[in-house]
Order: structure tokens, then sequence, then C-alpha cells
């Protein structure tokens, strides 16, 4: 097959051949041997360049004969030149390793590349924002670096509330982004009932968003895409790194597997059970862990193998009372398994394939046998893909890929009167291809086209086109363009408490699309600030909302011998609907210096119409943030002041790094309720202080008090000869703000009369946390 | 330096403080309709009151509309009954004979009267469930239990329910109330938490009156059999259960109305039946019941 593969580009390369010579090859970091994505190879003299992917690789083809100097640089490395004999008609394979610009030891001090902002900015996709993991870690926290707390600060991203590092981007639900660790699609990726996400921070190598628009590869998401890749591990000798926080502990250590390749693995572990549930009954018994385990290996010089693996758990023991033997209680575990095999191939220097098999399984288990409730609840995912990336000519670049997903699992649960088993097989067959052309250095269109082929009891077959432009408006600014369509098969029941349950599309729940229109604006401002400015447009159609009355609406699908309900099916679980978002977003970013970090205002706004729902017009979504305003910013201190007067940043062993974090969200809507009534359940009751009820307002029409907090951290770092240790403080909520989360009605009949309580329930108070970094 | 030190003391002024939610005014008035029906039974204690503004202390009786004009519909002969208000049970009743609730019928409530100043005019209909439905006594829970009893393999007992099912009913919602409740009859020495004296007076009618909703129950099954579990039981003394075969009114009202604000703090509509400006329900029910006791 790959001979095959081969053989078809070459001739085709042959037939448009002339006297040309072609360049490729990996880009490495020298001291670690990682690979590094989004480096810049460049030819000045023919204004010819490439930007190395996810995995490294790059690709100059069809050069012309001559002897060139070839600039290879990446932000916060020190650029490499070289000059090149391409005379001979050749296929060129240069391997650069770069050395890090660490300017007088100090990582923090991240110095620009010698590529311009602007060429960074042009070879960026459309809604695409990328982080590091240093960038992750520098935004203060609740206690833990988290990934997806951290994309909450970005422009259009933006939380429920300070209880849940869920994400809705640009209006969509969190069941309409598409995660992926190396590859490998992951579902549900919370810890502690949603507080954090699963992703470790310190296995983290790079993490791309793309809030919207994002090109033919990706699919079955309409909303976005968060494409986490982890380290590779360090080729050259054992480093690791250790961390103590108020909630656990963690470790990462990478370090070469012979010379053939590399190996990186962490784990991390919460210690609340065996510390302090120990002590206080009332603490429940609740751990979580998680790990990563990633092997590098280079087969030979054209073909690299990585073997990936990640695992999460969570484990819940609660009892009611610890002190009685026979008290309630119950046993709730859950968590990811996810596993990569990814070959990739150079068939030729303009000729790059990636191929995977991915398993992805969640399950959770709940099992409270004192009322007798048992539940399991699982999802597995075996996938098969690939993609061909073939570097035709300095004008035209293709992508062809294919993916095959097989997903089975479903809920299973036994209660009191029912039993659910809505356990399922499904197949996804998804084909894309996608092409970018550049007419000219000023212009970069790229058109895709995804088809899918969606096989459950009924199936649905859907062809998405993708489309997106960029165009040189000056020598410091681009425009941007980017529409498509996108479809998407699965659904997400969130519930309280319970981790959330996977569904498909089938005869009763179609398959959702969306429509994204965007167009931007990005600037250099100098060669250290980048401004962009993007306005869009998004239509939503068959997407689903769960059913808040399901219980009413729900229909058995058929009984078992004595009579017992049993649900195999989805009919009456969720409602159906139509909707669309539409907003502005500013970013201005800074990489590079002593003071980092981004300054981002959205407005946004999404309406929704569902069958069912007030009277079938539209609402703003409980999710709506009108305006928000985001200011991250990362200083080190020892420099800032030098950075201000432009004078040269000094060494010093022993640093100090301050990172503040405002954030301002308008109000939320809400539905209130309009009024209270007597109500008492059974007519063999007598009217109790329990029979009363209250009674909703029009949805959503109520704006909640706006959203702001600022949040601190202090950061001492300190150099001991091959160690770096990190003490650190931070304030969640520096200022104590109250932030309403919603607003409680309690109601009750005492002493004859009807006793009202309504109370706002809040949102995280100020959070001291403290911790320490260990890298060695 | 001016500018940062304006920007840095507008984030201060933002961060800090506490939201002030000023609630508006989006009361609506509505009548709220407690009706059950239950056939070859009189038809009383049918209350309608008035919905009432938050923030607001009434006493429940002032809620009461004593004028309401309440008639219910015999749509199968169109035979319609006026019912009248009772003073001393502050309910609307019909007491002629001249007018019964039939099994497998449908009825029409029509109620019209004032909320607030507010004209308001309700409709609904049930339909009542066919005979068949009765708790299978014998094989039901009775007599004088000890709490928590346990086999003869030392497993704690449940307390069983059994009944025929009503062809053509799905939903047997269990009252369970106990009738000598006090704060001296609670179990204190109970299996699951410790319970304080002042948590039993703050949280009594809870413990007091329980309930079970059996739903989607094979209705052209013959026999039901359902395990009521410990975690019902609060006191010590005599228990009422009555079981209802109730109809698709009830299920509908009775499954949601409790359930309308959502984990994130949004509330949402409870299934009502009912037309026009009411809240509430008209349903109609076959009632069937036992008694038990728990012993010291």
């Amino acid at each position: 097959m790959k001979k095959f593969i081969s053989l078809y580009f070459t001739i085709v390369s042959f037939l448009f051949a002339q006297n040309e010579s072609s360049l490729s090859g990996f880009i490495y970091d020298k001291t670690t041997g990682e690979a590094l994505i989004g480096a810049n190879v460049f030819i000045p003299n023919i204004n010819r360049g490439a930007v190395s992917n996810v995995f490294g690789f790059y690709s100059i083809p069809k050069i012309k004969s001559g002897i060139y100097n070839v600039n290879i640089s990446y932000v916060g490395y020190k650029t490499y030149t070289i000059k090149l004999d391409l005379r001979n008609d050749e296929d060129k394979r240069l391997n650069v390793y770069l050395e890090q610009d660490v300017i007088q030891g100090k990582e923090i001090i991240v110095k620009a590349d010698s590529i311009r902002v602007v060429e960074r900015l042009f070879n960026k996709p459309v809604s695409n924002i990328e982080l590091s993991p240093k960038q992750i870690q520098s935004v203060p926290r609740v206690i833990e670096a988290d990934l997806l707390r951290t994309l909450q600060t970005l422009p259009g991203i933006v939380p429920l509330s300070d209880f849940s590092s869920a994400i809705y981007v640009r209006g969509g639900t969190p069941d309409q982004n598409l995660f992926m660790i190396d590859g490998t699609d992951v579902y549900n990726p919370e810890h502690a009932f949603g507080l954090f996400s699963t992703f470790n921070t310190d296995a983290i190598k790079k993490v791309e968003v793309y809030k919207g628009g994002f090109g033919a590869e990706y699919g079955g998401r309409l909303s976005s895409v968060i494409d986490v890749t982890n380290n590779d591990g360090n080729r050259n000798f054992y480093e690791g790194k250790a961390s103590l926080s108020l909630l656990s502990l963690s470790s990462t250590i990478s370090g070469p597997i012979r010379n053939i390749g590399s190996i990186s693995g962490s784990i991390r572990r919460t210690y609340l059970d065996q510390t302090i549930a120990k002590w206080v009954d009332e603490v429940p018994d609740y751990y979580f862990i998680d790990g990563n385990l990633k092997a590098f290996f280079d087969l030979n010089n054209s073909n690299k193998l990585s073997v990936s693996y990640f695992g999460s758990k969570d484990n819940l023991n609660f009892v009611l009372d610890k002190k009685r033997p026979e008290s309630l209680g119950f046993d709730y575990i859950w968590g990811n398994q996810t596993g990569s095999i990814n070959l990739r191939s150079i068939f030729a220097s303009n000729l790059f394939g990636n191929f995977w098999i991915t398993f992805s399984h969640f399950n959770s288990f709940f099992d409270f046998d004192d009322v007798g409730v048992k539940e399991d609840n699982q999802i597995n995912d075996l996938t098969f893909k690939g993609n061909i990336q073939y570097f035709y000519s300095e004008n035209f670049n293709f992508k062809f890929g294919f993916e095959q997903k097989n997903a089975n699992g479903g809920l299973k649960q036994d209660f009191p009167g029912g039993k659910v088993d809505a356990s399922k097989s499904r197949k996804l067959f998804s084909f894309y291809s996608s092409s970018v052309w550049k007419p000219n250095p000023l212009w970069n269109i790229e058109f895709g086209l995804r088809g899918d082929y969606f096989f459950s009891d009924k199936i649905y077959k859907n062809l998405d086109p993708r489309f997106s432009l960029k165009y040189r408006l000056s020598e410091n600014a681009n425009i941007k363009l980017s529409a498509g369509s996108f479809h998407q098969y699965a659904n997400r029941i969130p519930r309280l408490f319970f981790v959330s349950i996977w569904t498909t599309a089938d005869s009763f729940v179609r398959g959702s699309s969306s429509n994204h229109f965007i167009f931007g604006y990005e600037r250099a401002l100098g060669e250290k600030f980048q401004l962009e400015f993007e306005t869009y447009y998004k239509t939503y159609k068959d997407i689903y909302s769960y059913n808040q009355n399901y219980v009413a609406d729900v229909v058995p699908s058929n009984y078992s011998n004595d009579n017992v309900p049993i649900y195999n099916n989805q009919k009456g679980l969720f409602t159906r609907g139509d909707g669309y978002s539409y907003g502005i977003e500013f970013l201005l970013r800074k990489e590079t210096g002593a003071i980092t970090g981004w300054l981002s205002y959205s407005f946004s706004n999404t309406y929704y119409t569902f069958d069912g729902i007030n009277q079938g017009k539209s609402f703003m979504p409980r999710h709506n943030r009108t305006h928000a305003i985001n200011l991250v910013s990362t200083i080190d201190l020892n420099n800032f002041i030098n950075e201000i007067k432009n004078q040269s940043f000094e060494k010093r062993d022993k640093q100090w790094i301050l990172g503040l974090n405002f954030t301002f969200f308008s109000g939320q809507p809400i539905t209130l309720p309009s009024s209270v009534y007597l109500f008492t359940q059974f007519p063999d009751w007598e009217q109790n202080k329990n029979s009363l009820a209250t009674y909703p307002s029009t949805i959503n029409t109520f704006n909640l008090p706006y959203y702001s907090r600022f949040d601190f951290s202090l950061t001492y770092e300190i150099d001991y000869d091959s160690w770096k240790i990190s003490p650190y403080i931070q304030v969640f909520n520096l200022f104590n703000r109250k932030n309403v989360w919603f607003i409680q009605y309690k109601n009750e009949i005492k002493d004859g009369r009807v006793k009202q309580k309504i109370e706002n329930v809040n949102m995280f108070p100020i959070l001291p946390s403290f911790g320490i970094t260990i890298k060695f | 330096m001016k500018r940062l030190t304006l920007i840095l003391l507008s984030i201060i002024m933002f961060s800090c403080g506490e939201s002030v939610v000023e609630l508006e005014d989006t009361f609506e008035p509505k009548l709220v309709i407690e009706a059950f029906i239950f056939p070859n039974e009189k038809i009383n204690n049918i209350k309608i009151t008035r919905n009432f503004p938050l923030n607001t202390t009434p006493k429940p009786q002032d809620l009461i509309v004593t004028d309401a004009k309440v008639s219910i519909t015999d749509l199968s002969t169109m035979k319609a009954c006026s019912l009248t208000f009772n003073p001393k049970t502050l309910t609307y009743e019909y007491n002629a004979n001249d007018f019964k609730i039939e099994f497998d019928r449908e009825y029409q409530l029509k109620v019209e009267g004032n909320s607030y100043g507010k004209n308001i005019v309700v409709t609904a209909t049930t339909k009542t469930p066919k005979k068949g439905f009765s708790i299978i006594k014998e094989k039901s829970v009775s007599g004088i239990l000890s709490y928590r009893q346990k086999d003869e393999n030392g497993l704690v007992k449940n307390l069983p329910l059994v009944f025929n099912i009503s062809k053509g009913t799905s939903f047997y919602p269990v009252s369970i109330v106990a009738l000598d409740a006090s704060e001296q009859n609670f179990i204190y020495d109970n299996a699951y938490r410790e319970v304080k004296k002042d948590d039993v007076i703050k949280d009594f009618d809870n413990y007091k009156y329980r309930q079970r909703l059996i739903f989607n129950v094979n209705s052209e099954g013959d026999v039901y059999e359902y395990d009521i579990t410990w975690t019902t039981i609060w006191f010590y003394g005599k228990y009422r259960m009555v079981v209802y075969a109730a109809d698709e009114n009830y299920r509908q009202f009775s499954l949601t109305y409790k359930n309308v604000q959502e984990f994130d703090g949004n509330f949402h509509e409870p299934k009502v039946t009912l037309q026009g400006d009411g809240i509430g329900v008209f349903a109609s029910m076959i009632a069937d019941t036992v008694y038990f006791s728990i012993k010291r």
C-alpha cells in the first residue's frame, strides 16, 4: 500500500518536474530531541518557505536549482542558517536541531524568532489559537493548572460557572467540542464532577484550539476542536518534574530509549482521601488519578512510530454516616482510557503520511445498592484513520484522509421500577480532501471537502465543504475568511452529579449540522504584539438539548415479564431545536519578552428555538455572555523594568514571576420564577409545609449581574545546579467578589403563613492556594 | 503610568464587592387547580386557589377562591354538574346523587374565576382509569413489623407492594403517611444517619409524608410487584399507604411540578395539561389503601 502511494505520487511529480529540487525534513529541539511544531523554514532569495507540522515535518517542493541560504527559526530558539546546494535535481533531506535561546538561562523570557509576526499570523489557520504548556501553567488557576480553565480566558470561549471546566465556544455547547489527545477522541474530559479537566498540563507539548471554520481533517463536532499533543519525551537525557499542590501530587519523567527514540510518562493523584478524609467524617473518600505514557521510535530516517496511552479514574466511595455500619452509601467510579499507535512516513520529500489506530474508552459505574440503583455507562471507540500530505509545488499542497470509527456502548441502568439498556453499536466512515493554493505570496486559499457516512438504525450521509482564505493586505496586516459546513452525530446528556451520557443520532434523534462564516483582520503591531479581530456568524440545525421533563415523556421500548419498563431508545430524552450565534472578537497578544499574555474582548449572542419551549419563540441560552473581557499576563519581575526601558535582560538564578488574570463577563440570562402556588401532592395528604411550588416566568428573560474576578499568582524560581525549584502562591478571586451563580428560592408554610427565603448562590469566594514544582 | 494606574483601579473596582440582584416583577395571575375525581365516589375536595407573587407572605386561606364557577361534564352523555363551595372544607363539591363518576369515561372540568382582578377560564379533560386496580393485600406489607426486619439469611427485607394493574394505566403513585408521626416516635437510632431533634422539627413534614412514583408500568400486564425500601420509614407507629392508579394528567404534572429548578439554577415549566391561565391538575384516579405499623 505504502509503495503504491509512493509510486503514484512520484509519477505525478515526475510528470511535472523541471530541473527542480526539494527540501524536506524534521525540526527538533536540540536539547530534548522533541519535534518542534510550527517552526519556520524560509529561503529568502526566492521567498519560499514552509512551516513544520504537528510532527515537526516540513517540505518545500520544486525549488529551482541554485545555492541558497536557508533560515530555520522558531519562537524562543536561535535561528539556524545553512547554505545549501540544490543544483542536482535532488530531494534534499535536512533535519535541523534548534538550540533554545534561553537568554541568561531564563526560559520565561522568550525572544522573538526571526520570522516576522505578520508571517506567523499569515501561516496560522483562521480562528486558531495555539497554547504552550508554559502559557497554560502561567495563568493563575483554581488550585491546579488546568487546560480548559485556561481556554476560558480566550475570546469566544466562556464557562457556565466557576464550578465547571466545561467550555462554550462561540455559542456552542460543550458536547460540540472535539477533544483529542495525540489523535484520539476523548469523551467526558472531566475530573471531580467537572471541576477540573483530565488533561495533565505537565504532559502537554502543544494545544491547538480551533474556535470555528476548522479544516476538512476535523469532523464530528459542530463548534470547535481542542487538539492536544503530548510530549514525545527527551531523546538525549533523562529529565523530570514533580509538583505538589493543595489538591494533588504529580510527576513527569522522560528520557531516551537507547538511540532509537524516547519515552515520556506522567502521573497525578489527589490525596485528600489519604489525609483529610481520614480525619474528618464529613469528607467523602474521593480521589482522582490520571497518567500518560508516550513512546517515540525513529524506525529509520523516513518512518517514525509513536505509541501513546492516557488513563484517568475518579473514585468516590460515599457513606452518608461513617459511624453507622448500615448507613446509606454508594460507589461511583468513572474514567477514560485512550491509546493510539501512530506511524508517520515520508514516502518522498514531498509526500508525508500519517496513520493511526486509536482506542478511546470511557466508563462510569455507579452502585447504590441500598436503593436498588446500579448504572454502567460505557463508550468504546476504535478508530482507524490516516492522511497523506502531498506538497506538490510552490502553489499547491494537498491532503487526503480517511477515518473509520467503530463506537459501541451506552447506558445500562437498573432502578426500582425500570431498566435502561441503551447500548448500541455505531459506525462512522469519513473521508476528506483539502488543497492549499498559494497563487502568489499574498494569497493562501484552502478548499476542503469532508464526507460522512454514519450508520446506526438509520443512515446519515453528508458532504461538508470547507473553505478558508488569507490575504496579505499590507506589510503588517492580513485579512482572513472562512466558511464551512459541519455535522455531528453524538449528543451528550448532562446530569447533575452524574457524569454525562453520550448518545448518537438514530431514528429518533437526527444528526446535527452547523454552518460557520468567519471574517477577520490581523495585524502585527511592531514585532512584539499581534492583534486579531474576527467576526462570525454560525447557524445550528437539529441540535438537541436534554428534555428537563423527560421523566414524563420517556417511553418504554418493551417490558420485562414482571411488567417493569425497559428503555432501549432515546425517544423523549431530547428536545430538538435550531439556532444561531454571532459575534465579534478582539485579541491583542504578546508572546515574547518579560511581559507576555493577552487582552481580549468578545461580543456574542446566541439564540435558540426549541420545539415545545417558549411557544417555539427564540430565546438566549443560559450560557450566553454578550460581553467578555480577559486580561492574562505573566510578568518576569526581574526584567520588567528592563523591558519597559528597552534594556537587555539580566541573568539571575533567582527570579520572581507574577501571573495576573482579570475576567469580566456581562450577566447571563436566567429563568426565574414568576409566582408561587399551593399544591398538595396527594389527595390523602393534609396541606403541609411543603405544599408549595414555584412557577417559572418566560425562559431566560432575566439577566444576572455581571461576573468579574481578579486572580493572582506569584512564583519564585530558583536555579540550583541542574535543578529548578519553583514554590508558588496563588489567589483565585483575590478581591473576594461575590458573583451570583443563581438564585435559590425556599418556600414553606409556617405558623399559618407562607414564608419565603430568597438567597443568592454565589460562585467561588477567594481561594488561596500554594504549591511547589521541582524540575530535575 | 497614569493610564496603568487607572486600568488597575478599574480592575480592582470591578473585581470586588457583591453582585446585586434586582428582581423584576414577572408575576402573572393564575388559578391553581387541585381537582381529583374517583370512579364511584362523590365529587368533593376540589381546591381552587390563586398563585401569589414572590417576596410575599400570604396566609394560605387568603388564597382560596371562594366564588369560582366550577362544573364537571360527562363528555359521553354531556351531562354537567355545577359544584358548590363548602365554607367548612374550603373546597368545591357536588352532593346530589344524580351525577356519578364512572370508570373509563371522559370528563371535563371548567373553572371560571377571578385572580387579582383578572377573569380566568380554565378547562381540562381527564379519562378515568379502567376498573381492575387493587392492592393484593395478602402479598403486600401489612400488620406489625419490626424496623428493618430481616429474613432468615439476615438480610433486610424491604416492604412489599403488589397490586393488580388497571388496563391502560401505567402510572401508580404511592403515598405513605406516618399517622403517629411525632418527635418522640422518630427513629433516632435509624440505620442511615444521625438526626437530631431540632432537625426532626425542622423537616417534620419531609419525614412524615413520603412517596414513591411508579411510572411506565406495563399497562397491559396483570400484576406488578414493587419493593419499598426502609428509607421511606422514619417513625415508629402506624402508617397509611395509599396507592393510586392515576391518569395521564396526574402523571405528567406530578412527575414534573416539583423539579422545575435545574442544577445551574434555571427554572423550566412543569407539564401542565390545563387549558387557560391555570396551574395544577384535573386528574382521575382509583385509590386503594393498606395500613401497617412499625413497632419499637
